[in-house]
């Protein structure tokens, strides 16, 4: 017996018996059907297959429809000294692909924005991160006591027109009817966090 | 059953599977580039987490966040999992590893889980119930110093390349009649209309000012034509390169005017290339692989 290999093998093969790739094939058919099967919306896949399985094989949708308008979300913190809402920079807190729409923050209020628990931790994350900010150093916008979440829609231009590059503006320079709010810190919650600004929101249950 | 037991075993040239196994690793690898660069948020417990909820479609199992301070960890296994498939070091078992962290992170964070993210354990899977590896990798260059005579193989047991054959036809077709019962045949300008937010690139703004609005309905009509019918293009052998061309410039364009899906747009061109490069060009590229490994084969007979 020795280990060294063969000087020559012609045909490569991943397995000696051939029970598995029969069994290979069957997975790959499940597979494709349960991919087939997603784009064209059926449920069938999810009755019979796993939640957790299905969900690697929501992938071949992309693009299907058109664009209405470019969204982009936005979110408002409650200042309490000023109340008044002023704009904060979710970027600080979701730095990965900080300027585009496959950022966490946009991700969550695209998927998630009218799902309440969802907005409801968003907003305790982002006003500790804040105030956590704001007592380490002046911050643009001080002490914060909720948050007010947004789309903005601008308009598409018209065929034809001239398309210019797309720039991140202020949310205050966009006209009111391209705010769309989703989320807003009741006033309760907003008073009793400015004054107690620096206790963690889940401190205060 | 017969002739598709024929069709699936038929072996095909080796390079096919490794260039897969060399090219996708790496677009998969650009493409978590910049969550690796920020891991704690990524899958770290520190970062805002989704509260606990079930949405069977799009968050179907709670997975905890990893201790910030093992995030590291994690990208390096990462990372290292992927390298060393490239590279033809281990790979059935590194794939492995490399489908499976990509799954925990798919599952454990769904703002940041994308197409990528989520063929990458099925590509995996395809490469560790593979031979890949037998040849032009580490592993085969190590087989070599072992034994100067060693030849690596030529070919491999069909099944794996007809997975990346199928599996690209799947996603066309499928991504077609998405956009068939989507706005693609009722709207005529949905290219156009996608070109506008921050995925654009000074290519896309070009573009759209350049082209018609009927030149973009004219490419909506091509794209649709194309990946509805992608099994029949690539299943007939004389319009075989002539679709294979066309997903080149069709992911060529999307990668350089949709800035983030640069990436997906490279894992499909690597999946392309090893699934259907012409043969000609396979065999002219296989024989200069191997002029290198031995020069004697330039002196002719």
């Amino acid at each position: 017996m020795t280990d060294d290999p063969p000087d020559e093998i012609e045909v490569a093969y991943a397995w000696q018996s051939p029970l598995l790739p029969r069994i290979l094939t069957i997975v790959a058919i499940v597979y494709f059907s349960a991919v087939g099967l997603d784009a064209i919306g059926s449920t069938l896949q999810t009755r019979l297959l796993p939640n957790v399985l299905t969900y690697f094989t929501q992938v071949a949708g992309l693009f299907p429809s058109a664009a209405v308008a470019v969204i982009d979300y936005r979110v408002e913190g409650w200042d309490c000294k000023a109340s008044l809402w002023k704009e904060i920079d979710p970027r600080v807190d979701f730095p990965m692909d900080a300027d585009s729409k496959e950022n966490r923050f946009y991700r969550a209020m695209q998927f998630f924005r009218q799902r309440r628990p969802v907005m409801i931790a968003l907003e305790e994350f982002l006003v500790d991160r804040h105030n956590a900010r704001v007592q380490r150093a002046a911050q643009e916008v001080g002490v914060i006591g909720g948050i007010r979440t947004q789309s903005i829609r601008i308009p598409l231009p018209q065929p034809g027109n001239k398309v210019t590059p797309y720039e991140r503006r202020p949310v205050a320079s966009y006209p009111t009817e391209e705010h769309h709010y989703w989320y807003l810190t009741p006033l309760s919650r907003r008073e009793e966090r400015c004054s107690h600004p620096f206790t963690s929101s889940g401190d205060q249950g | 059953m017969l002739k598709f037991a024929r069709w699936r075993d038929e072996a095909q040239p080796i390079l096919r599977l490794e260039l897969i196994r060399i090219l996708a690793p790496l677009a998969i690898l650009g493409f978590l580039s910049s969550r690796l660069a920020h891991v704690g948020e990524w899958i770290g417990d520190t970062a805002f987490r989704l509260p606990e909820f079930y949405d069977p479609f799009r968050h179907p199992l709670e997975i905890p966040a990893i201790p910030t301070s093992a995030t590291t960890l994690f990208a390096v296994t990462l990372v290292v999992a992927a390298l060393a498939v490239s590279a033809g070091f281990h790979p059935r078992k590194a794939a492995i590893l490399l489908g499976a962290t990509v799954a925990y992170a798919a599952l454990g964070d769904r703002l940041s889980t994308f197409t990528v993210t989520k063929i990458t354990p099925g590509i995996a899977v395809a490469l560790a119930a593979s031979p890949c590896g037998a040849a032009y990798g580490v592993d085969a260059w190590l087989r070599r110093k072992v034994n100067p005579r060693y030849r690596s193989p030529e070919q491999v047991a069909g099944g794996s390349v007809r997975f990346f054959q199928v599996f690209l036809c799947t996603i066309y077709c499928g991504s077609g009649l998405a956009k068939a019962r989507g706005d693609w045949l009722s709207h005529p300008l949905v290219l156009w209309s996608h070109l506008h937010d921050d995925m654009q690139t000074r290519v896309s703004v070009f573009m759209a000012n350049t082209l018609p609005a009927s030149g973009w309905t004219l490419a909506q009509a091509a794209v649709l034509i194309f990946e509805v019918f992608a099994p029949v293009w690539f299943a007939l052998p004389r319009t075989r390169t002539l679709a294979f061309l066309f997903a080149l410039g069709m992911h060529g364009f999307i990668g350089m005017c949709f800035w983030p899906v640069r990436w997906f747009a490279l894992l499909m061109i690597g999946l392309l290339l090893g699934a259907f490069l012409p043969d000609r060009i396979l065999t002219s590229l296989h024989l200069r692989e191997k002029r290198q490994i031995n020069p004697l084969l330039d002196a002719g007979p």
